[in-house]
């Protein structure tokens, strides 16, 4: 049986073209998992493959941004472009979010807090992983006026926001916070102090 | 036809040699041509394949070598200008027309035939197998291409396996 043959069947694998369909072909069997598993493989994939665009965020001003979409899509890229589409959903649009840069399907998000002040986030719409640690991220951010004390964020951005509320809620100390303000308003830079 | 030897089995003039299939069939072709196989290319270099003798393929049964040469007679002038730099778009489209036609054949003809690509090092050939085959695969569902490609239905684990597998990754099943 020709599909016997590993180099063969590489040859062909190469060949699905879309992410999508590799990942449904590495499901057909636990040899065909190993053969597309392979670091070696997934760079040839990589090279001879150059990654779809799936569309463009649109930022009108004052609104949330829009998803539109390629013309074209290929039925199997649909469902992982609306999760790009309904990426931004979540965020009300009293949020005021702004894509500060987009690069290798991640977004930098500038918004506005429910307590007004400036939240960076990065949100990768493609990828559960850090959509999910992005969820956290909102939900650190959701609770924070009704965890207390309006004046009680300094910024939380990326993951440092649930490190800082921890010590907030232990420390409570006024002077602390006072010092690190300074730090909220700048880039995301800050982000890593 | 009958020019005589030059010695080099890539010049395109008309040097032939005879390759001999798994049932005993034999094929006189083009040197250019059957050198597009870099497995019969340093054969062929060596001088051999000429005359009386021929190349046996004990691994190509006849059907699959008139196919293979089918494809060799068509692309050795390209391949012969080197990758064809000075090929014109009507020439490429023709090839292209060609190609597709080619591989709209039988599944075990595919078969057949990308294997004795691969034995034989055909590139090009190999590549436009494997594009057809994988675009079969294309779009479809694990069960689906197990189906497509005649496989036996997955015993109770493999069914447990691909299910979890599938919830890990919705996004490529949405």
């Amino acid at each position: 049986m020709v599909l016997d043959n590993d180099n063969i069947l590489g040859e062909i694998l190469l060949r699905v073209a879309l992410a999508t369909s590799l990942v449904r072909a590495a499901l057909v069997c636990r040899r065909w998992l190993h053969i597309v598993s392979h670091p070696a493989f997934l760079r040839r994939f990589c090279d001879l493959n150059s990654p779809p665009l799936l569309g463009l965020y649109i930022q009108p001003i004052y609104e949330i941004p829009k998803f539109a979409l390629m013309p074209d899509l290929p039925d199997e890229l649909a469902a992982i472009a609306h999760r790009a589409s309904s990426a931004l959903d979540g965020y009300p649009p009293e949020n005021n979010v702004f894509i500060l840069s987009c690069l290798n399907g991640r977004l930098i998000l500038n918004l506005c807090g429910p307590d007004c002040r400036d939240y960076y986030v990065l949100l990768s719409p493609l990828d559960l992983g850090l959509q999910m640690g992005w969820g956290k991220m909102a939900a650190v951010a959701s609770q924070r006026p009704a965890a207390g004390k309006a004046e009680s964020a300094a910024s939380p951005r990326l993951a440092v926001g649930k490190a800082e509320a921890e010590v907030e809620g232990k420390g409570g100390c006024g002077r602390s916070r006072g010092q690190r303000r300074p730090a909220v308003t700048g880039s995301l830079l800050s982000a890593s102090w | 036809m009958a020019a005589p030897e030059s010695g080099d089995g890539n010049n395109g003039a008309a040097r032939m040699v005879t390759l001999i299939s798994s049932d005993n069939t034999r094929f006189e072709v083009e040197a250019a041509a059957a050198s597009l196989s870099q497995t019969l290319q340093l054969t062929i270099l060596d001088g051999g394949g000429g005359g009386g003798d021929g190349i046996p393929l004990p691994n190509v049964d006849s059907a699959t070598l008139s196919k293979v040469l089918e494809y060799c007679i068509k692309h050795a002038p390209a391949a012969a200008n080197g990758g064809a730099p000075n090929a014109t778009a009507v020439d490429r489209a023709e090839l292209e027309r060609f190609d597709n036609e080619f591989v709209n054949i039988d599944q075990s003809v595919l078969y057949s035939l990308i294997m004795a690509a691969h034995n034989l090092e055909i590139e090009g050939l190999q590549s436009l197998v494997a594009k057809k085959v994988a675009d079969m695969i294309k779009g479809k569902s694990p069960m689906e291409i197990r189906r497509t490609l005649g496989f036996p239905d997955p015993t109770p684990e493999e069914q447990a396996e691909m299910n979890a597998h599938m919830l890990e990754y919705g996004w490529a099943y949405e």
